[in-house]
């Protein structure tokens, strides 16, 4: 197992960036019952995952705890080969978090500095070199088309331009694992395709993405994946001794046709 | 981290500021207060007549150069640690002078001794060998001024509990107050920093640091406030007290203060105690918000 130091500055070796067993995530009580689901499944290198469902089905609490930013009512999760349950180091936790982007809902932004240094700050508390650091925030404003509110501050900017600023924050230190909610991929085209379109150049190099929307995305999408449904309904046992959700390996992915496997 | 310390909101200065000032000030006056007395006090009993003077009225017979010579040996040798002295002419003319009584003829010759014992045994012993010798008691100023003294003492001990008290409150609080609005402005950037994979820690540092530099500047400002505070007292109580007058700008205040120069060294450290009692109360607050938060 790679110490966390190593996780800095080399991309993880491993297959399996997110492995999650038993996973307990809260649901509406209209959609599961029990108001509570158990998810098990696991995202490989190189892998898109998009999750679909309903409003209130867990989808952004998924999320959530694969970023680091919730503690898990149950069950088991390990990212990038280290366990992140609750009894996770705080700076195991740290040197994980510096390697997960997340788009969050409603970004929040350090209101005291410009768009630009918002941008560059992840890369400055990553230890960038102050030119690369430059390099790496001009390049990736021009790429969202961010570069007229460079100077401005996030107050000043609509909910589209922080979204964008957001992604772009969320992509620039080329993180190992890129988590995205659903405002940033349905609010506008644009900023979606653009997202999508850096989203699958990381992706191809080595990163894991996991998606949330409503609703399953166009077959059109730039970004091609596999796709879950929450909340999460085992499968059925079929026949002999089978408790767990689905056939195989607890933790093997779903079917592609039970799953709406697109692509 | 310029980013991060751009990112960063300073503590309200002014409050921090101005409060700080005031507690340094009530410190100083606390620790000050009883020195100061005290130090006056005894000054001020060491001018005091506290001695016995033996006049020896002048006579025409040549007895009187051994007399007056054998006297203070005598006296000396039978009232050992007494101070027997026998005042030079200029001072006997100064005490004449003093007593108001015009004197005519030769100067008489006085001799002083520091005696708390029976008067009568002395005066005794002295007329052995000079019948006409005249025993002076001191005045009886200690007596009087005893409840004086004592009063200074109390208040000088009460004042100085009271301003300690009121700065032993007043700091904590104020330091806790000025943590708290600083974790509290930047709670937004502290829930952000971890997010982006950055040490709350680094943000501590950084408030911490402002603080401290804050109630630093506070506390030294206090601190210049309070010698000249202490200087003015001084120079207020100097005619009541009879204290020397003061000796120049050169000789600095320093000596004038009553105070021992360890003692200003001590006062001297406190804006260095309060910006380190400032820094750790920021790291306290900031991870306590911190916890509840995550």
């Amino acid at each position: 197992m790679a110490s966390p130091e190593t996780l800095k500055h080399t991309s993880y070796p491993g297959p399996s960036m997110i492995i999650l067993e038993q996973l307990l995530l809260p649901a509406s009580p209209a959609l599961m019952p029990e108001g509570k689901q158990s998810l098990s499944l696991k995202v490989e290198r190189g892998e898109t995952l998009w999750v679909t469902g309903p409003a209130e089905s867990g989808k952004t609490t998924l999320l959530d705890h694969i970023a680091l930013r919730r503690r898990s009512l149950g069950g088991a999760m390990t990212i990038m080969n280290y366990d992140a349950g609750p009894r996770i180091r705080k700076r195991t936790c740290r040197l994980l978090q510096q390697r997960i982007s997340y788009v969050d809902a409603v970004p929040i932004f350090m209101e005291r500095l410009t768009l630009a240094d918002n941008i560059a700050l992840p890369l400055e508390l990553n230890h960038f070199h102050k030119t690369d650091i430059q390099r790496e925030t001009e390049s990736i404003l021009r790429w969202f088309g961010l570069g007229a509110h460079a100077q401005s501050y996030p107050a000043t900017l609509s909910q589209t331009i922080r979204l964008k600023a957001a992604c772009a924050r969320a992509l620039v230190t080329q993180p190992s694992i890129i988590l995205v909610d659903e405002p940033a991929l349905t609010l506008c085209p644009d900023l979606r395709d653009q997202l999508l379109t850096t989203i699958q150049s990381l992706v191809t190099n080595g990163a894991a993405a996991l998606l949330a929307t409503q609703v399953p995305p166009p077959p059109d999408t730039p970004l091609a994946g596999r796709v879950i449904t929450l909340p999460w309904q085992p499968d059925p046992p079929s026949g002999d001794d089978m408790p767990s959700f689905h056939a195989g390996s607890p933790l093997s992915p779903p079917s592609p046709e039970d799953r709406g496997f697109f692509s | 981290m310029k980013r991060l310390s751009r990112a960063t909101c300073w503590p309200s200065p002014w409050p921090l500021l101005l409060g700080l000032c005031f507690a340094t000030w009530l410190i100083g006056l606390a620790l000050a207060l009883p020195y100061g007395v005290e130090t006056a006090i005894q000054h001020w009993k060491g001018e005091l007549n506290d001695h016995i003077v033996i006049a020896l009225p002048t006579t025409e017979d040549n007895d009187e150069t051994s007399q007056t010579k054998a006297l203070p040996q005598a006296l000396a040798s039978t009232f050992p640690g007494t101070g027997v002295t026998r005042l030079p002419d200029h001072d006997v003319a100064q005490i004449l002078a003093n007593w108001s009584a015009p004197w005519n003829g030769p100067l008489p010759t006085l001799i002083t001794l520091y005696y708390r014992g029976d008067v009568s045994a002395l005066t005794g012993f002295v007329h052995k060998y000079a019948p006409e010798a005249i025993i002076i008691p001191p005045p009886p100023q200690q007596a009087k001024l005893a409840p004086l003294m004592t009063s200074l003492h109390e208040a000088a001990r009460h004042g100085a509990f009271a301003a300690g008290f009121a700065a032993a409150l007043l700091i904590p609080a104020l330091l806790y107050l000025g943590a708290r609005t600083t974790a509290l402005a930047n709670a937004s950037q502290q829930a952000l920093l971890p997010q982006l994979g950055g040490r709350p820690s680094s943000l501590h540092h950084i408030l911490a640091r402002r603080m401290a530099l804050i109630a630093f500047l506070g506390s030294l400002a206090g601190l210049v406030l309070l010698l000249p505070a202490l200087a003015l007292l001084v120079s207020t109580l100097r005619p009541l007290l009879r204290l020397p007058p003061f000796t120049g700008l050169s000789s600095a205040f320093i000596p004038d203060l009553f105070l021992p120069r360890p003692f200003l060294g001590m006062i001297g450290l406190l804006p260095f105690l309060i910006a380190v009692l400032s820094w750790g109360m920021v790291h306290l607050v900031c991870s306590l918000q911190g916890r509840k938060t995550s």
